[in-house]
């Protein structure tokens, strides 16, 4: 068990270290940005799984405060002029402020209900922000908001200045985005082992039990919806401020939801790293497809179209096979026979 | 003796069905109050209604004056009123050691406490769970998680403790080692009120009897008395009973 932990940490180590160093071996790459947006994802992925994976909600709403975040963050920036970055806590106080408005009603429900309430919530929230500024340009005091600027651009979108130095902008956000992941795997690994995450983990096994030993059940979930909305508006904001375009379809899109949900469940739903492995592990395989081909005979089929059936697939074998997802199956293997008897000549390493 | 807790004209109807129909009562502190009657009698739907799962359609509640109806049953166990389940449900995936901590944890006073792992470890030894500490609560044999059950919710320092058929189901011998529990319960001074259909057990262990048949109250009194009640008799003693 021992081993098993510092393991743990000594690749956590060398992976942050190769991260950390990318930049420097391809300057101003496509690897740069893959990077940026694989640590947004990974602290996307671990925000969800402190509701989702501590407490056992499965929300597919929390698209809604990835949007929120972008848009507040743009809407700020574009009106007063003042840096984006500073408008990041703004950012992730609207998104939890949205959360604790939907998030009071709907975590009454239980279980699928209220992963089913988080669907229209998230679907209501996208249809609103696609037709924000046609809807307050109707009313009589609400329409000076949006006289010179609009809040979302409709289906045009929100497009953010041009910095100065593009590259040292982009490199600042690399590591930008890389210190938010890990302030969110710390927030993550904190509330693991604090009484909040015990709460969490008693609500998700039983809540009914919860409830009768004392653990205000209904609190500590808004309270879980609030942090991990909190975490996720500023991934929001930190994409907005990368990409200087954002556009409500896509940021409120029902597919970033799904993908928030997909990723700590494909790596280890419940569990600190899972959720790192499982956002890695998505967006690999995404890369991969955006450029894979099929040859069935003459006809070339992109394989992006199917991306959503490999998704379905891969989320089927998990739950009949390792619920535990990847971290599951390597646990399983380290267990097995034969890395019991490789970890026996190699003990003491590590 | 005082009254700890006092329902008065308790009424819960689940749409047509009247499950507590119109019933009076009262536990003392530091006593043992039994509670029997023929399945579906409304026993559980009782205890419900104490611990807060259920509100009343009507009636009151009284817990040390103040009033608990309505109250969720996180804010009852704060104010002191712990119930067990008659289905068993340890948090499965957490060890017995978590399990028992929870109840610690978020139990009544449990912000306050400052050693939540030295209360939790002397409730485990209370228990006699201590040697089962690390193990997974769902590798408990029934009797295990019983004892578990009454375990967590001891941690929650109650001051009323409702336990929901804790015997039923147990060989002779963990039979006579729950009695003893209860008793040894009732020494550290919390009240309990009791559901069991194992007659030799609520007999000896009940100071007082409350007997319940199709949601009202038809007798109350001492164990003796109870036994010797006709309409008790025709209700319910005379009478196969299953679990
Ligand atoms: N949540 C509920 N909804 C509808 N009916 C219920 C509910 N809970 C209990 N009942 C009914 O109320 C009656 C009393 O049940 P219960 O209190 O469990 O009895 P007991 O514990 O004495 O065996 C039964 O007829 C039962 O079917
Ligand atoms: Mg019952």
């Amino acid at each position: 068990m021992r081993t098993d932990r510092s393991l743990t940490w000594l690749v956590a180590i060398v992976v942050l270290a190769f991260v950390a160093a990318l930049p420097m071996l391809y300057p101003g790459s496509y690897w740069q940005t893959l990077g940026l947006i694989t640590f947004l994802f990974v602290s996307l992925s671990v925000s969800w799984n402190i509701l989702g994976g501590y407490g056992g909600q499965i929300s597919f709403g929390h698209g809604t405060f990835l949007g929120l975040g972008a848009f507040t963050t743009a809407a700020i920036a574009l009106r007063t002029g003042i840096p984006p970055w500073l408008t990041i806590p703004v950012a992730g106080l609207i998104a939890m402020l949205y959360g604790l408005l939907w998030g009071y009603p709907t975590l009454r429900l239980r279980g699928p209900y209220f992963s089913i309430a988080t669907i229209g919530v998230g679907e209501a929230t996208r249809v609103l922000m696609i037709n924000l500024d046609d809807l307050l340009r109707g009313i009589p005091v609400l329409k000076e908001v949006v006289r010179f600027r609009p809040l979302t651009g409709g289906a045009s979108g929100l497009t953010l200045p041009m910095p100065a130095d593009i590259r040292s902008y982009a490199l600042a956000y690399y590591y930008g985005a890389f210190a938010f992941m890990l302030v969110a795997l710390a927030v993550s690994w904190w509330i693991r082992r604090s009484r909040f995450g015990l709460a969490l983990l008693a609500i998700n096994m039983d809540p009914d039990a919860a409830e009768t030993l004392g653990i205000s059940t209904s609190r500590y979930k808004v309270m879980a919806l609030m942090v991990s909305a909190f975490l996720v508006g500023i991934v929001g904001s930190l994409y907005a401020q990368y990409f200087l375009f954002i556009d409500p379809r896509e940021m409120f899109s029902f597919q970033n939801s799904i993908a928030m949900v997909l990723m700590p469940i494909i790596g280890g739903v419940g569990t600190l790293w899972g959720p790192v492995l499982g956002a890695v592990v998505f967006k690999v395989v995404e890369d991969r497809l955006s450029t894979a081909r099929l040859m069935v005979g003459s006809l070339s089929i992109n394989l992006v179209q199917f991306n959503l059936l490999l998704y379905g697939l891969l989320l089927v074998l998990i739950i009949l096979f390792e619920p535990g997802g990847v971290l599951g199956l390597i646990r399983r293997i380290g267990r097995s026979k034969l890395s019991l008897r490789i970890s026996a000549r190699f003990r003491g390493w590590v | 003796m005082s009254v700890l807790l006092e329902c008065d004209g308790l009424i819960k109807h689940f749409g047509g069905l009247v499950a507590v129909n119109d019933v009076s009562c009262h536990a003392r502190d530091g006593e043992i109050f039994g509670l029997i009657g023929p399945n579906g009698a409304g026993k559980t739907t009782l205890f419900r209604l104490i611990s807060g799962v259920y509100s009343p359609t009507t009636g009151y509640i009284l817990f040390k004056g103040r009033s608990v109806a309505g109250l969720k049953p996180h804010a009852t166990c704060h104010r002191g009123i712990v119930s067990t389940h008659q289905i068993v449900r340890p948090f499965r995936e957490m060890s017995v050691f978590d399990n028992v901590r929870v109840g610690a944890e978020f139990g009544r006073r449990g912000d306050r406490r400052r050693d939540v792992n030295a209360w939790t470890r002397e409730i485990l030894e209370f228990t006699g769970l201590a040697p089962q500490a690390d193990r997974l609560a769902k590798n408990l044999t029934l009797a295990g998680r019983k004892r578990l059950e009454i375990a967590r919710s001891l941690a929650a320092d109650p001051e009323l403790l409702l336990l929901d058929e804790v015997i039923a189901g147990l060989n002779p011998t963990e039979i006579a080692q729950t009695m003893n529990l209860i008793l040894q319960i009732r020494a550290r001074g919390i009240t309990i009120i009791m559901v069991e259909h194992v007659m030799k057990a609520i007999m000896n262990l009940s100071d007082r009897i409350m007997v319940l048949n199709y949601g009202r109250k038809i007798a109350e009194g001492q164990p003796k008395e109870i036994a010797q009640n006709p309409a008790v008799i025709e209700a319910y003693l005379g009478q196969p009973f299953a679990n």
